[in-house]
């Protein structure tokens, strides 16, 4: 399929790469992960060790973040049916909010990459992140971050599992598993830096050192992207 | 005075005694995620806690921030890499 300007499904692509740009921008899962392999390779454990550890924790992620696309997009079509211009104007509504609150509240304002969400539950993920030995355990804290970052990207899965409404069955499970990694990108891209033997603190450094631009760009992306879906829907004609 | 004497608050909930040999193995592991050789990272390790403990033997009572910003201002000596490691690995997430 070739995509122009004027292509009748770009505003489609670009509604979906923007969720999902804004999407692979939260950081709780990179967070995890660089505990994860910092205290494994910290504690002498062998590469390929380290590596499944990180795999583990990646595939935790993708298929927690495919399961609740696939959840949102099956209570969609048994509830609401097709969806009208009410539903994309609340789903307008949450992204607003959504990047709202990405702006004001995600990073704490101190030093280092520490996140807006409830202190007990995160040291208490970041302890067992640091004493995982076996990659079953890794996947499913990688499981467990997706749904812990819930409040801050439900708004873009529900834009995906809306999307993915205007396709085929077929094309939705596609539409499904295709989101699920590409959401989980920085996930596959340390997990290969790490492996190709990248220090964390460099990663981390730049995490660190870029945090309030990824900050800004995800929740501009979030608030432009909810202007953009009411215009076209609630406004225009519609997808 | 043994630097066993000291007593370390963490989060101020409650304390134990300094343990050189946790600070060391600390160290050793902050060295390694960054990549050091081992025999380096043990060598850092003891050149920082030997300059931690002597830090303490003016003091009745540390807390574990402390510790961690007076060794981490040493490790920045032998390796800033893993001092920054060092200090930022409770800032993480």
């Amino acid at each position: 399929m070739t995509l122009s300007l004027l292509d009748a499904s770009f505003p489609y692509w670009l509604a979906v790469f923007a969720a999902l740009f804004a999407h692979a921008n939260f950081q709780l899962g990179i967070s995890m992960l660089t505990l994860l392999s910092s205290h494994a390779i910290g504690k002498g454990k062998r590469h390929a060790q380290v590596l499944r550890l990180d795999v583990g924790y990646t595939l935790g992620a993708i298929v927690m973040t495919a399961g609740l696309l696939a959840i949102l997009n099956a209570k969609l079509q048994a509830f609401i049916g097709e969806v009208t211009r009410l539903h994309w104007a609340l789903a307008a509504g949450l992204l607003g909010g959504a990047g709202l609150a990405v702006l004001l509240f995600y990073y704490r304002r101190n030093r280092g990459t520490l996140l807006w969400l409830p202190r007990g539950f995160v040291e208490f993920a970041s302890g067992r992140a640091k004493k995982t030995r076996n990659g079953f355990e890794a996947f499913a804290i990688g499981a467990t971050m997706v749904v812990a970052e819930l409040p801050f990207t439900i708004a873009p899965l529900i834009v995906a599992a809306l999307l993915l409404q205007t396709l085929t069955p077929q094309m939705q499970l596609w539409g499904i598993i295709g989101y699920s990694v590409a959401a989980c990108l920085p996930l596959l891209i340390m997990t290969m830096l790490i492996s190709s033997g990248h220090k964390i603190s460099s990663i981390q450094r730049w995490r660190e050192t870029n945090k309030t631009f990824l900050q800004w760009t995800s929740g501009l992306v979030l608030i432009l992207l909810g202007i953009y879906l009411y215009g076209l829907n609630v406004w225009g004609g519609g997808l | 005075m043994s630097a066993a004497h000291y007593v370390v608050k963490r989060k101020r909930t409650h304390s134990e005694p300094f343990d050189p040999l946790k600070l060391h193995a600390s160290i050793v592991a902050a060295c390694l995620a960054v990549r050091t050789l081992e025999g380096e990272a043990h060598l850092a390790a003891e050149r920082v806690t030997r300059h931690v403990i002597e830090w303490l033997s003016s003091k009745t009572e540390v807390t574990s921030a402390d510790l961690r910003r007076v060794a981490s201002s040493h490790l920045q000596k032998y390796h800033s890499e893993a001092a920054y490691m060092y200090e930022h690995h409770v800032l993480i997430a």
